[in-house]
């Protein structure tokens, strides 16, 4: 058997949409499997319907293990052997780790739950896992990664023969993605196949032995990682050549706009960081995931406390109290997690580009609809946001236009310093593109910006200096033309001399 | 470690420790408190509030909650007193009452659990539509006339205990039995803490959310029986604000608005902690208005902690 799943000739359509047109999927036992391709090309859509989530359009079929394969809910394809670790981790935070374990397929004794046997059954599986925790310990109580294996556990334990994978390295530090790249080599020793869906090419060359590419619901081809490069994924996926993934535009570099001095967090979160950036500059800000990156953006905008810090912008010293204080003097922030902190979802794609510049939308003291409209619409334009319309629900769209609308609304109050967090995280390759160019067109108007990315690649594609953080403290600072990934690396995970 | 250990039991038992202050200041206060005839007084009074909040439990563990338990008493008081007048065998009453309970639940149940209505808006609809039933049966006019076995069900009792009580009891003791052994007991709690989670992990959650409803019904019917028993007449419009009285024991026994935690033990003292706090003030002549405000501070104050230990842990 060549084969240990085959889904061929698969399509599905929602009303009005065809997500999936007579596409294919073969993946062989023990390998590594890489689903690549831009939001909304159908990786989801294709791993819902082997999840029984989604049910696929009459024709196609699908092979598990040499039998045909029919699923109507998650618990099938877990009874079969399927299992899916997703993207948004769902574990039960305020259950412990065995009960979340077995959750759904509870270990029964005499028709009751045999909390007992589950527990040595979790204990057994842990050690296994090379972690260490409690299996009677909360979930809440657990770091992202230690949640990630857990879940990694109970596909083990439904002793699942192909485990999907969704962006699993999109929330934890390089550290933990290490430690996730060995447990996948364990488990695909043992003949587990790992379907492994991201868009860190670096992770796809490094752990994936295959790779299938899908563009708009189409399957575009298959090939080993061996024998491709990265321009030609890209190619693939976007179906054009992109020969600069990181364009930078030249900019005239001028005066220091905003000053950051000696900044302190009352949690002890940032100890003591300094930075300034100038016109025409855009600074970058690695480190490891926890370094402090964005407590200290978070910070100098007001939204927690200073222990002590200065911040100057245009030369004038600025009282930060709350986020309104800055936002006057013309610093903007685009947050990590656009969901949370960045968009009303449920809201319109004209209400959230009016949410920061609203008193530029009056007419008389009032909100004026067809004010919001036109703005609204001229930076759709501009920025190439992808809806249907201003009016569209900003939750129906793909991460990459949703955080278009955050950067959008910034805009719109027309910022001189612009702070952005992870600006590209879980976003496909041409929205990364428009960000780059759109952040490029920024400073060369005099703007600055400061840009926080845990992407090593990107921040020296993008940026004029770097200045690298480790445990709350600032450890270098790289200038444009001594960037090297080895040197950024270093001080990032520095070891305090 | 040691000390972060006792702090986690304090913040555990926290409720329990503020009922056995309450329990000893009363008591200094007004010695008749602790006098045997006032505490089974006190366990009467918390039982028809008790069985309700155990059913309101399954509901807010799950995710949701229900306004409505308090209309479907009455209704369902109503119909045990319409069954109750004449010579039918008790168990009649009992067993219309339950399953006109279970009906209004699971009509709830369905609203949200398929017609993925918020809890809010579906018992917030079933509440006023539920009491209208209950005066439309009723003729809007309380019925008297029930049976004297019928009345003796609530006013008796064994080996000192109030009848009420004991169904009360047989309550506690189930439903503490299927939430922490069963595996119905275990995935009510899992779709509470996470929806999505519980879905993709293969738990029919519509199922488990429409039974938690079901549950709460069943229990307001039985609820329903006693209290036309006790209360000798079926009124239409009795139970008023039950529903927030069954809210309340629940959210100061430590059972969480936003679903998935939840002890039975914690529920047992947050119904007792309400009945004393009333019963206290009452031997003390504080007047009812002012019951209202401090029972109003206390559930504010209880999921004040709540919510601050979440944070805190996180």
């Amino acid at each position: 058997m060549e084969y240990v799943l085959e889904m061929k000739d698969i399509s599905k359509t929602f009303p009005g949409v065809k997500a999936l047109d007579h596409v294919q999927l073969q993946v062989k036992p023990g390998e590594v499997h890489a689903l690549m391709g831009e939001n909304g090309a159908g990786k989801s859509t294709l791993m819902k319907i082997l999840m029984g989530i989604y049910t696929k359009d009459n024709g196609g079929e699908i092979i598990f293990n040499g039998q045909p394969y029919h699923v109507s809910n998650p618990k099938e394809a877990m009874d079969h052997g399927v299992a899916m670790i997703h993207q948004e981790l769902n574990p039960i935070l305020d259950m412990s780790v065995y009960e979340n374990i077995f959750v759904g397929r509870e270990i029964r004794k005499n028709g009751l739950v045999d909390a007992k046997a589950e527990i040595a059954e979790a204990e057994k599986l842990i050690k296994e896992c090379g972690l260490h925790v409690s299996p009677k310990e909360k979930l809440r109580n657990l770091t992202v990664a230690q949640c990630q294996l857990i879940e990694i556990i109970k596909a083990i334990s439904i002793n699942a023969k192909v485990i999907v994978m969704d962006e699993p390295t999109a929330a934890i530090t390089d550290r933990e993605v290490e430690l996730l790249f060995e447990h996948i080599r364990s488990l695909t020793a043992k003949g587990v196949a790992i379907i492994y869906i991201s868009h860190r090419m670096d992770e796809i060359f490094s752990i994936c032995d295959r790779v299938s590419v899908y563009r708009d619901g189409q399957y575009i081809g298959s090939g080993d990682t061996k024998d491709l490069d990265e321009a030609q994924l890209i190619k693939m996926m976007v179906g054009r050549e992109i020969t600069d993934v990181f364009p930078k535009l030249e900019a005239k570099i001028g005066d220091v706009i905003f000053e950051a001095k000696n900044i302190v967090r009352a949690d002890n979160k940032v100890k003591g960081v300094s930075l300034s950036v100038r016109r025409g500059e855009i600074l970058g800000i690695g480190g490891l995931v926890g370094a402090g990156r964005s407590e200290l953006v978070e910070g100098i905008f007001g939204m927690h406390e200073l222990a002590s810090g200065e911040i100057f912008v245009k030369g004038k010293q600025v009282k930060v109290h709350s986020p309104k204080d800055i936002i006057k003097e013309g610093v903007a922030l685009i947050t990590e997690d656009r969901k949370v902190t960045g968009l009303n979802l449920s809201g319109s794609v004209n209400d959230n580009i009016a949410m920061v510049a609203i008193k530029k939308l009056l007419s008389h003291g009032l909100y004026n609809k067809n004010k919001a409209r036109a703005a609204s619409m001229e930076y759709i334009k501009k920025l190439n946001i992808k809806t249907p319309s201003g009016d569209q629900i900003t939750g129906n769209l793909s991460g990459g236009n949703q955080q278009k609308i955050v950067i959008a609304k910034w805009l719109l109050n027309d910022p001189d310093v612009i702070i952005l967090d992870e600006p590209t995280r879980g976003i496909d390759v041409g929205a990364k593109r428009d960000i780059y160019l759109l952040l490029g067109k920024l400073v060369q108007q005099g703007k600055a910006v400061i840009m926080i990315s845990s992407e090593i690649p990107e921040l020296m594609g993008v940026c004029d200096r770097i200045m690298v953080m480790c445990e709350g403290n600032l450890s270098g600072e790289v200038q444009r033309d001594a960037f090297s990934q080895e040197r950024i690396m270093t001080l990032a995970s520095a070891i305090e001399v | 470690m040691k000390q972060k250990n006792i702090k986690g039991l304090i913040s555990e038992y926290f409720i329990f420790l503020i009922f056995i202050a309450l329990v000893v200041v009363l008591t200094c206060l007004k010695p008749s408190f602790i006098a045997p005839t006032n505490l089974v007084n006190i366990l009467k009074q918390a039982s028809i509030n008790g069985i309700l909040a155990f059913g309101m439990m399954f509901v807010i563990i799950a995710g949701g909650f229900d306004m409505s338990v308090g209309s479907t008493v009455a209704f369902t008081g109503i119909l045990a007193a319409l069954l109750g007048k004449g010579d039918l065998p008790l168990i009649v009453p009992l067993v219309v009452a339950m399953l006109a309970g279970l009906a209004v639940g699971m009509v709830n149940g369905i609203g949200v659990a398929i017609g993925d209505l918020p809890p809010f808006i579906m018992t917030l609809g079933s509440m006023t539509a539920v009491r209208g039933l209950a005066l439309l049966t009723s003729n809007g006019k309380p019925i008297t006339g029930i049976s004297k076995e019928y009345k003796a069900v609530a006013a008796s009792s064994i080996a000192g205990i109030p009848m009420l009580s004991v169904f009360l009891v047989i309550v506690i003791i189930i439903c503490a039995f299927v939430l922490s052994k069963t595996v119905y007991g275990r995935r009510v709690y899992a779709c509470g803490g996470n929806l999505q989670a519980a879905r993709v992990s293969g738990i029919n959650t519509t199922a488990i959310r429409i039974s938690t409803f079901a549950i709460a019904g069943l229990l307001a019917g039985l609820c329903g029986f006693l209290m036309t028993s006790r209360v000798t007449i079926g009124q239409p419009t009795a139970a008023e604000s039950y529903e927030m009285d069954a809210i309340t024991a629940c959210v100061v026994g430590g059972v969480s608005m936003t679903g998935g935690v939840g002890k039975p033990w914690g529920v047992v003292i947050g119904c007792l902690l309400i009945t004393v706090i009333a019963n206290g003030l009452d031997i003390m002549g504080v007047s009812s208005h002012w019951q209202k405000i401090v029972k109003g501070v206390i559930i504010v104050v209880a999921v004040l902690i709540d919510v601050k230990g979440k944070t805190k842990k996180n």
